[in-house]
């Protein structure tokens, strides 16, 4: 059964978040979406997407730690996770790594199709690399 | 024999024998002393003539022949012509001795002298018997004191009168006007020991006259005249200081010796009973000569070491003065590099080969919050875990990155360090070891720097950027991404002008996208090596991803793209990420400024210097005068203005501080209307250590 893919973005910006949601909800994307790094840490308390899009800069916490949390998760650790910030030091994209990012995406370089096309690859270059949770996965949602 | 049972004639004799036999000493005296003193040695020339006018004098009294008296008394006053010019000369080299003697006292003298040598031709004349000085002897000797005065004696003795009058002034000038205390001592001093001797010896005159011959006067004077002489000499030689009490001891001894040996051979009766003493005065004389000589040389010899041992002990006592005046400077000199290091503003801390604290700044001592009197001649090890050593601690067991070892001396520095105490205040420390090796002593350096306000600095700037970047390039992209959406078509398709209109825009888009990174790199850069983290890397990923970004947008524009890295490339210290920024930049150039159906290539190669990265393109070119200003600050060509009006002109300026802060060079041949090659080249290692 061809699942619809759940996505959560996190998002403060409410221009970029709104194309975001568009242009996602339009590629077969179920989108979640998340102003802050409280919010974002709330839905993902009930949910578990296939991949967070993630912003950095966020009101209160801020994206590294919204990703250091999902890192040291059990749960939520195998979740991709591609941080898509207009952040683009050195340091910056060595933290996002070390914290566990899959990309470290610059909105400012980047086109909406670049934006769907990283997390079209990282889906599947997630179900091609873990067959076995693509699996238990296909069996929960069957059950 | 009583003495008042003297004649005159044997008091004359007495007196005679008496001078002859301390001028004889004198002579011998200053001839065994002092021969290497010209004073010295004229005035025993004076003695000598002196003692010779008394011998033959005194030889005049011995004999009862008449002939041969006159004849010894002829040349008894023969000799004082030798004796007169000798005084004369002797005055005048004692005087000049001290200063200079004028013309007119020279004229003098040799005119006095040249007068006492025409006196010679009456003497000569009168022992063949013309009686012009020497008059008649018709006595025997023994009562007629002296010959008959010739008609031109008195002459003589007026001419002898004004030569020591002379004499005498040229002494008495020196004693009055000497410039030196020594010149005016010697100038008296020979008016004590030589002119009043003289004179009083003119006296001995008298009985030619008929004076003084029959009473004591003439024996008194005479005997005035001898001490006061041998005072002189003796008094002479003390201020000459040859005075040597062996010496004189053995001469005194010796002399008297002679002495009484020579009137005991005098007052024999026979010649027969006079031989031993002749004999033994012969040998006491050739002896005592002798003995003399050994005792002189001794003397010498002594004298000599004294003079060495005292060139010895002024060498010494010079060297000593230098070795401390030496030492002086060498302790001015090490406290003055001590006051340097005890104001360095960085921390230093020596450590031995068997890591004992040797030594501590203050700014270490202030940075760590101990004092030297507890941890110098300490073990690192000893510290333990108490609170007050604990920055000392952690600062001496940071384990710099990248650590090297080489037997050079100075041994190279290290890597450093960087970390945070929080005793006594809470600081962040960047702490470098410098391995040194001085002779057989090996050690450490333990450098550590107070980077609190660096960091501080480090961390508000990279703030600074953090808030520019997402303030401005967040709308910018949002900008983008709504052309990106209206483009694509999906809110509804756009006709021709409305798609031409949204495409500019989204190119305006991303230039004003492309100038923000600029200044944001230009921020970045702007504090020079402040921020560059070198490491050994491979730059194949990096041209790999300029391949791929770049890629979509050579297509798009119709150029050709490759980018290549020779097999051969080695790994190299370098700044990833701002040699990242450089190849984006050229690259970036390079297809902007070049038309469709162009080419653009970069390679990176193997180079004798160092690592060659060049970028080629077949573009527009840049006008040969605009080259030099090329990698200004927000300068842009002429050529590439008409082809685009914006661009920040920052994107070279960054190229060349990239290639600047690894020590490269980066070079660009153009030619307008064919193509331009940027021709980078990087060293092995920018901070230029051999591997």
């Amino acid at each position: 059964m061809a699942s619809r893919n759940n996505i959560l973005v996190v998002e403060d910006d409410k221009l970029l978040s709104d194309l975001l949601l568009r242009k996602l909800g339009g590629s077969s994307y179920y989108v979640m979406h998340a102003r802050t790094g409280e919010e974002a840490l709330e839905i993902l308390k009930d949910n578990k997407p296939d991949v967070i899009l993630l912003d950095i800069l966020l009101p209160g916490v801020d994206g590294f730690e919204v990703l250091r949390q999902v890192k040291s998760s059990p749960i939520l650790k195998q979740i991709p996770v591609i941080v898509l910030s207009n952040l683009g030091q050195e340091s910056d994209l060595e933290k996002g790594k070390e914290l566990g990012a899959k990309k470290f995406l610059i909105k400012a370089t980047l086109t909406l199709d670049d934006v769907v096309r990283t997390i079209e690859s990282e889906l599947s270059a997630q179900s091609e690399e873990m067959p076995a949770e693509t699996d238990s996965k296909a069996l929960r949602d069957s059950a | 024999m009583s003495f008042l049972n003297l004649t005159p004639a044997d008091i004359q004799a007495i007196s005679f024998g008496f001078l002859f036999f301390v001028l004889a000493i004198a002579f011998f005296f200053l001839v065994t002393t002092a021969y290497r003193d010209p004073i010295a040695r004229r005035y025993a020339t004076l003695a000598l003539f002196g003692g010779l006018i008394n011998l033959f004098a005194f030889l005049y009294s011995t004999t009862d022949d008449l002939w041969l008296a006159l004849l010894y008394r002829t040349v008894s006053q023969a000799f004082s012509i030798p004796f007169i010019a000798a005084l004369i000369l002797f005055s005048i080299v004692v005087y000049e001795k001290f200063k200079p003697a004028n013309k007119v006292m020279r004229d003098i003298a040799y005119a006095l002298v040249a007068i006492d040598a025409l006196f010679l031709l009456p003497f000569l004349s009168d022992i063949t018997g013309t009686n012009y000085l020497i008059g008649k002897l018709t006595e025997s000797p023994a009562i007629q004191l002296t010959p008959e005065a010739g008609p031109y004696l008195i002459y003589f003795i007026g001419f002898f009168v004004v030569a020591v009058l002379f004499s005498f002034f040229v002494m008495f000038l020196l004693w009055r006007t000497g410039k030196s205390k020594e010149a005016r001592i010697m100038g008296l001093l020979m008016i004590l020991a030589l002119e009043i001797p003289v004179m009083t010896r003119l006296a001995g005159y008298g009985p030619w006259y008929g004076y003084g011959a029959n009473d004591y006067v003439s024996l008194f004077v005479t005997f005035l005249t001898g001490p006061i002489f041998a005072f002189g000499v003796t008094y002479a030689i003390l201020r000459h200081q040859l005075f040597n009490i062996r010496l004189i001891a053995t001469q005194v001894f010796i002399f008297a010796l002679w002495g009484l040996l020579f009137f005991r051979v005098l007052l024999a009766p026979t010649l027969t009973d006079a031989l031993p003493d002749i004999a033994l005065l012969v040998a006491t004389i050739v002896l005592g000569i002798f003995l003399i000589r050994s005792v002189l040389h001794e003397v010498t010899q002594r004298e000599e070491l004294e003079r060495v041992s005292a060139n010895l002990r002024d060498l010494n006592e010079t060297l000593e003065e230098k070795v401390a005046e030496r030492t002086g400077e060498l302790a001015d000199e090490k406290i003055h590099v001590e006051t340097i290091i005890e104001n360095l503003p960085v921390g230093i801390i020596e450590l031995s080969a068997g890591e004992v604290i040797e030594r501590i700044n203050s700014t270490a001592e202030i940075l760590l919050g101990i004092t030297r009197e507890e941890v110098t001649g300490k073990k690192v090890a000893e510290w333990g875990k108490e609170k007050a050593y604990q920055s000392l601690a952690a600062a001496l067991s940071a384990k710099p990155k990248e650590e090297r070892e080489s037997a050079a001396e100075p041994l190279p520095a290290s890597g450093s360090a960087e970390l945070t105490i929080t005793y006594p205040h809470e600081r962040e420390i960047q702490v470098q070891r410098l391995p040194f090796k001085l002779g057989t002593r090996k050690g450490e350096l333990v450098l550590i720097r107070d980077v609190t306000r660096e960091k501080a600095i480090e961390r508000s700037k990279n703030e600074f950027i953090t808030i520019a970047a997402h303030q401005l390039r967040t709308p910018v992209s949002g900008l983008r991404w709504v052309f990106n959406i209206l483009r694509s078509g999906e809110l509804g398709k756009l006709n021709k002008d409305q798609k031409e209109v949204v495409e500019s825009g989204d190119a305006r888009a991303a230039e004003m996208v492309q100038l923000v990174n600029d200044f944001l790199n230009v921020a970045r850069i702007s504090d020079e090596r402040f921020d560059y983290q070198f490491s050994k890397g491979d730059i194949h990923p990096l041209v790999e991803s300029v391949r791929n970004g770049f890629a979509g947008v050579a297509e798009q524009k119709g150029v050709k793209f490759s980018a290549t890295v020779d097999a051969d490339v080695p790994e190299f210290m370098f700044d990833p990420e701002k040699i990242s920024i450089l190849l984006n930049n050229l690259v970036d150039n390079a297809i902007k400024y070049t038309q469709k159906g162009g080419m653009v290539s970069l390679s990176v190669s193997k180079e004798k210097g160092g690592i060659g990265i060049s970028v080629t393109d077949s573009g527009i070119g840049i006008p040969k005068e605009e080259q030099k200003r090329l990698f200004e600050k927000f300068f842009r060509s002429r050529k590439a203005t008409q082809m685009f009006t914006d661009g920040s002109g920052l994107g070279l300026f960054i190229t060349k501080s990239v290639v600047d802060n690894h020590n490269g060079t980066i070079v660009v041949h153009s030619e307008e209307g064919v193509g331009t090659t940027f021709s980078v080249t990087l060293p092995l290692n920018p901070n230029g250590k051999p591997e």
